[in-house]
């Protein structure tokens, strides 16, 4: 057996020569690098250095989970996501369907390099230019007040309700066109003799859509929804840092820019790293979960 | 093959939702454009 084993890698070198950097760089910077979760459990300084730092046990679970910002800021973080996932992942769908039912042109190849234009943009540029928009002179206020809709300019960025929904729609703005690509790949592969014989049974254009087309594509579907839930904990601390100010920061903090803030803002590098910890153990399970229940709606899975 | 009728419908209306869906995404972008091409002071007046 063990023979075979290192015969069947030898046979398979070229294969073997073009992965194993990959893996080896993935151990030096990514699994080496999780010894350093040893400061969860102390009170790490850099001064004193991993081993002399004063070992603290669960005192930093401890003390997140009793903090109230800690909460607060959780509540953002799972707020904005959900918020962004309702409205991303159907908005996706429903546009690529959209796409694909145009007739093959200029239009529609038109339509969708435009809608890809956005997702290039970076948050670093993006964000200035949501700002530009939302103030007093920006684009929004200027449409609102010439169909007479306000009296006065509103400042969207000073108020802390809004946040959550600039948060929510500059980012489907951005990425809702990006997203359609994976389902629109996935619509050539359906079988065209499908639609052909919908067609003359007599189904209607929405018919077909909802029979055909998003059967057709349901395990990317799910594969994609297995992604979009294991992230809900996560959060694009680029657009974080760009969009958040003092006055909206008790709904824009979220988990990522509170563990910046805390850990090299205050140097509590230790309570940092402990929330950092909590946020990628919740997506494990959120990851663990989602894949069982697309198994059990019995449709694609990854594992 | 022929259309029916609310084949051209739904046509029409996905058509005038691209439309609208195009101006959503080209007009922020221009307007960004023409600040960026202005004086500084023109930017602050408004109107743009």
């Amino acid at each position: 057996m063990k023979v075979s084993f290192i015969k069947k890698i030898k046979s398979q070198w070229q294969l073997q020569a073009m992965i194993w950097p990959s893996i080896i760089l993935l151990i030096i910077f990514a699994y080496i690098p999780m010894l350093g979760l040893i400061v969860v459990f102390q009170n790490y300084s850099p001064i004193e250095g991993f081993f002399n730092s004063p070992f603290v046990g669960l005192q930093n679970f401890q003390q997140f989970l009793g903090d109230s910002q800690f909460y607060q800021v959780m509540t953002n973080t799972l707020g904005i996501s959900l918020l962004k996932l309702l409205f991303e992942f159907p908005g996706a769908i429903i546009l690529a369907v959209l796409i694909n039912e145009l007739k093959d042109g200029l239009f529609k190849r038109f339509t969708q390099t435009v809608s890809y234009l956005p997702h290039f943009l970076a948050w670093t540029i993006l964000g200035g230019m949501v700002i530009s928009w939302l103030s007093s002179n920006g684009l929004l206020n200027n449409i609102l007040m010439g169909f007479h809709l306000i009296n006065k300019p509103i400042l969207l960025m000073t108020q802390s309700g809004a946040y959550w929904w600039i948060a929510t729609f500059s980012d489907l703005w951005k990425e809702v066109g990006w997203g359609t690509i994976l389902y629109l790949a996935a619509m050539t592969g359906i079988d065209p003799t499908l639609y052909e014989a919908a067609t003359v049974d007599g189904a209607s254009r929405l018919r077909r859509i909802w029979s055909i087309t998003l059967p057709g594509i349901l395990p990317i579907i799910s594969l994609m929804f297995v992604l979009s839930v294991s992230g809900i904990v996560g959060s694009n601390l680029d657009q974080t840092f760009m969009l958040q100010n003092t006055l909206n920061m008790s709904t824009s903090e979220v988990i990522d820019s509170f563990v910046y803030h805390t850990g090299l803002g205050n140097g509590s590098f230790s309570y940092a790293a402990a929330v950092g910890l909590f946020t990628s153990f919740v997506s494990i399970i959120l990851l663990l979960l989602a894949n069982f229940a697309t198994k059990k709606i019995g449709k694609a899975e990854i594992f | 093959m022929k259309k029916s009728k609310g084949d051209k419908i739904f046509d029409i209306c996905n058509i005038l939702f691209m439309v609208f869906f195009l101006a959503l995404i080209i007009f922020p972008l221009l307007n960004i454009l023409a600040l960026s091409f202005n004086d500084g002071q023109d930017a602050v007046r408004g109107g743009i």
